[in-house]
């Protein structure tokens, strides 16, 4: 649990603050679960069929994809909703003072569609939603 | 960098290690690895959560979910329920002791709800031993602020506007004697950071050095910049070899980063640390004491005036504040001092961390807004006495401390309430007596460690204290006088005004509050001869009420010295002569009729 890096002597506050924006990346995650009302919760169903269907590789595509377009305030989460195994992947997305959307079948490709379309701009992606 | 998906926190504080965090910390890897989520998990090692006795806790990220008690053989179901499908382990969310709700998320526990973290803040919260994490959360940008955009003079206004005052027990208010020591004129002048924690039970600022060294460390430089020193030095004792660890990674990473060394954030400003440690003498905690024993000379206190912050260290100017008080201050500066004013009560701003321990439910550290009163943090935070039994005192102060009865529980705890109940402050200790308790012999308690810990260096309080405590022995074992109490406060209070230093002036504090709120206990032990509580054995008599014997003969058989006269049908009694009061009769008994007389 050491530093990642070699440390550079900080020689100014805005260096400093660099810095700060890098490694706040890791501590983002106990921020914002600390007041979940105001965050957006990407719930995907891990039953044991959801696995199967490939669950685990949509989630941290989930994760990736929220990383990537900077996301400060989205979590992923696990959780055992009973779905219909036909259906699975299946996952939610809950945003706070809106009525939550649930997609089916939802694969790599679809994940990174649900996070550019739905997450960043606000938009249904209609064809997978359930 | 990989995503993680998941954080997983681990309490390792002294307490947690002591109940086997660190196996469960090695069972969770070794599960995360057979089940291929080792690499989207980040596994931290955190400081205390202050829920002690609930320990190891193990908090999980992003659900904010907050296990209790988890052993190693739990990691597996963890693993594999919670952490690959989402289903949270029930069995291991905390369950409140009098209500019996379950609560999966700490902020929901009545414990933490009551509480106001400051000085505890990222403790539970950050990695001690990463300073990533603590730059991560503005970790050191009070002090780039500081260096680069304020005066010396600017932060000490800062300080004394936002009304802190030292935690180490005196409440003075710390800005002043940060001004003080500014105002000096000397070549040299040093910051000492008080980690002794003498005080039996107390554990506040072991929990900030394991829990987030860095905070204490950045405190220190902007006490250093504020009055102009460029040597620090962390006064700890060795019986806290975790919290000496962590503080020394600590101040080798701000090195490395160049927060501690030559030219602090490109300026002209230079300060290092180094660590002493103390061999745990309760006196060396006291500032001049402490200053001789850093020195290398008998750990003794000097007459004040003058006073450290005009002649201290190697004879020169030197700051000395106790871990809890530096804790406070990076965020002073970051968020202002109306900030720190608006929590607290007036003329006692902030909060102050206590180490809840006793006869209550909810036993960990708490830290709380100055002005609460004592009754919410035994009910709300403490959940009440353990047991369903009756609250009957709470020592406060430690060994320099005093009772808060029953007739006082309202108090707000300040400062000037505490002492003016007969109790204080002191380092933080809070300890919750019930019915069970003998104010006598928690007198004698106390005394006993004072009159071990008095350095000898004064009279009053090498020979006063020591007759105390014989006093209380004789009052303890039945030989005592009613004039023995009379004695006990009279002599109690020259060796309060005659005493050199903080140890003396305030031995006889437990003695006296005990004396004045629990009178009638006291007179018992005198004048009837009893101790009511049947705590002191020299008193205790256990007598079977004739009217309840049924003359089963259990409680012959249990009696280790076959003191007990009976036979079945022959109601029993117990031959004082012989009996050593072990008790084991006592609760042998199915008709409860042994009782203490
Ligand atoms: C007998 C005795 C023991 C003390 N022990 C401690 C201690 O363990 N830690 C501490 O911070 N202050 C202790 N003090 C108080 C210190 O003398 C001093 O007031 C304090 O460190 C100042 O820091 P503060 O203003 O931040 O509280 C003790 C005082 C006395 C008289
Ligand atoms: S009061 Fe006690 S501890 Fe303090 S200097 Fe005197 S003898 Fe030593
Ligand atoms: S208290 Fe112990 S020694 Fe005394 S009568 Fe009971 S069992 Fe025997």
């Amino acid at each position: 649990m050491g530093m990642t890096k070699p440390a550079k002597k900080i020689a100014s506050r805005e260096e400093l603050a660099k810095l700060k924006k890098e490694f706040h990346a890791v501590t983002l995650m106990r921020e914002i679960s600390e007041n979940p009302e105001n965050r957006t919760e990407v719930v995907v169903s891990m039953e044991t069929c959801g696995i199967k269907a490939g669950a685990r590789d949509t989630m941290l595509a989930f994760v990736d994809e929220v990383a990537a377009n900077g996301l400060e305030q989205v979590s992923v989460l696990a959780a055992s909703c009973a779905g219909n195994c036909d259906a699975e992947p299946v996952i939610e997305i809950k945003m706070p003072g809106r009525s939550p959307v649930r997609y089916k079948n939802v694969d790599v490709a679809t994940a990174k569609e649900i996070v550019k379309e739905h997450l960043v701009l606000g938009n249904i992606v209609e064809r997978a939603k359930m | 960098m990989s995503n993680y998906r998941l954080q997983v926190l681990i309490c390792g504080g002294t307490g947690c290690v002591s109940s086997g965090c660190l196996d469960v910390q090695e069972a969770l890897i070794e599960s995360l690895r057979k089940h291929g989520l080792y690499e989207e998990t980040k596994v931290i090692k955190v400081g205390c959560f202050g829920f002690c006795e609930q320990g190891p806790i193990m908090k999980v990220y992003p659900d904010n979910t907050f296990y209790v008690r988890v052993k190693a053989e739990d990691c597996a179901e963890i693993v594999e329920e919670h952490l690959l499908k989402g289903r949270p382990v029930d069995r291991l969310f905390f369950k409140e002791p009098s209500t019996g709700e379950r609560y999966s998320h700490h902020r929901d526990m009545p414990f933490y709800q009551s509480q106001v973290r400051v000085a505890l803040k990222l403790c539970g919260v950050v990695d001690p031993e990463n300073i990533e994490d603590y730059i991560a959360v503005d970790g050191y940008d009070a002090l780039a602020k500081a260096v680069t955009e304020m005066t010396p003079m600017q932060i000490i206004d800062t300080i004394k506007a936002s009304g802190l005052r030292g935690r180490g027990g005196a409440g003075f208010p710390t800005g002043v004697k940060w001004e003080t020591a500014h105002n000096a004129k000397s070549d040299k002048k040093y910051v000492i950071c008080n980690a002794d924690e003498g005080d039996p039970g107390a554990f506040m600022d072991r929990s900030i050095m394991e829990g987030d060294p860095h905070s204490v460390i950045e405190a220190m430089t902007l006490a250093a910049y504020a009055i102009g020193a460029d040597e620090g030095v962390v006064y700890i004792r060795a019986e806290y070899p975790l919290a000496v660890n962590r503080l020394e990674i600590a101040i080798g990473q701000a090195r490395e980063y160049g927060l501690l060394g030559k030219n602090i954030f490109g300026t002209d400003f230079s300060f290092d640390i180094s660590v002493s440690l103390g061999a745990g003498a309760f006196v060396c905690g006291e500032e001049t004491a402490l200053i001789n024993s850093v020195q290398g000379q008998r750990g003794e206190p000097s007459l004040k005036p003058p006073f450290p912050a005009q002649v201290g260290l190697w004879k020169k100017p030197t700051v000395i504040n106790n871990v809890e008080t530096l804790a406070n201050i990076p965020q002073i500066i970051n968020k202002g001092a109306d900030w720190f004013q608006s929590i607290g009560a007036p003329g006692n701003s902030g909060t102050k961390v206590f180490a809840l321990a006793g006869k209550i439910n909810n036993v960990g550290l708490v830290e709380v807004p100055m002005g609460i009163k004592v009754s919410d943090i035994i009910y709300k935070i403490g959940g009440g006495i353990r047991g369903g039994k009756k609250f009957k005192a709470m020592q406060t102060g430690g060994p320099s401390g005093g009772c808060i009865s029953d007739e006082n529980i309202d108090v707000e705890v300040t400062f000037e309430n505490l002492q003016k109940v007969g109790s204080m402050m002191g380092s933080g200790g809070m300890i919750v007596m019930d019915e069970d308790d003998c104010m006598v012999d928690i007198a004698k308690f106390y005394l006993d460690f004072t009159v071990e810990e008095s350095c000898g260096k004064c009279t009053p309080c090498r020979i006063g204290n020591k007759r105390l405590f014989e006093i209380l022995g004789r009052i303890s074992e039945g030989k005592g006088k009613l004039s023995d109490l009379d004695e006990l406060r009279d002599l109690g209070v020259i060796i309060k005004d005659s005493s050199l230093c903080g140890l003396g002036q305030t031995a006889p504090n437990p003695v006296l509050s005990t004396i004045k709120f629990f009178a009638e206990e006291y007179r018992a032990h005198v004048e009837d001869r009893k101790c009511p509580s049947g705590v002191c054995k020299g008193l205790l008599r256990y007598v079977i009420i004739p009217e309840k014997c049924i003359a089963c003969t259990l409680c012959k058989r249990v009696c280790p010295t076959e003191c007990i006269i009976g036979e079945p049908k022959v109601t029993h009694v117990i031959d004082q002569e012989r009996c050593i009061k072990c008790g084991a009769c006592e609760s042998k008994c199915p008709k409860r009729a042994i009782v203490r007389g």
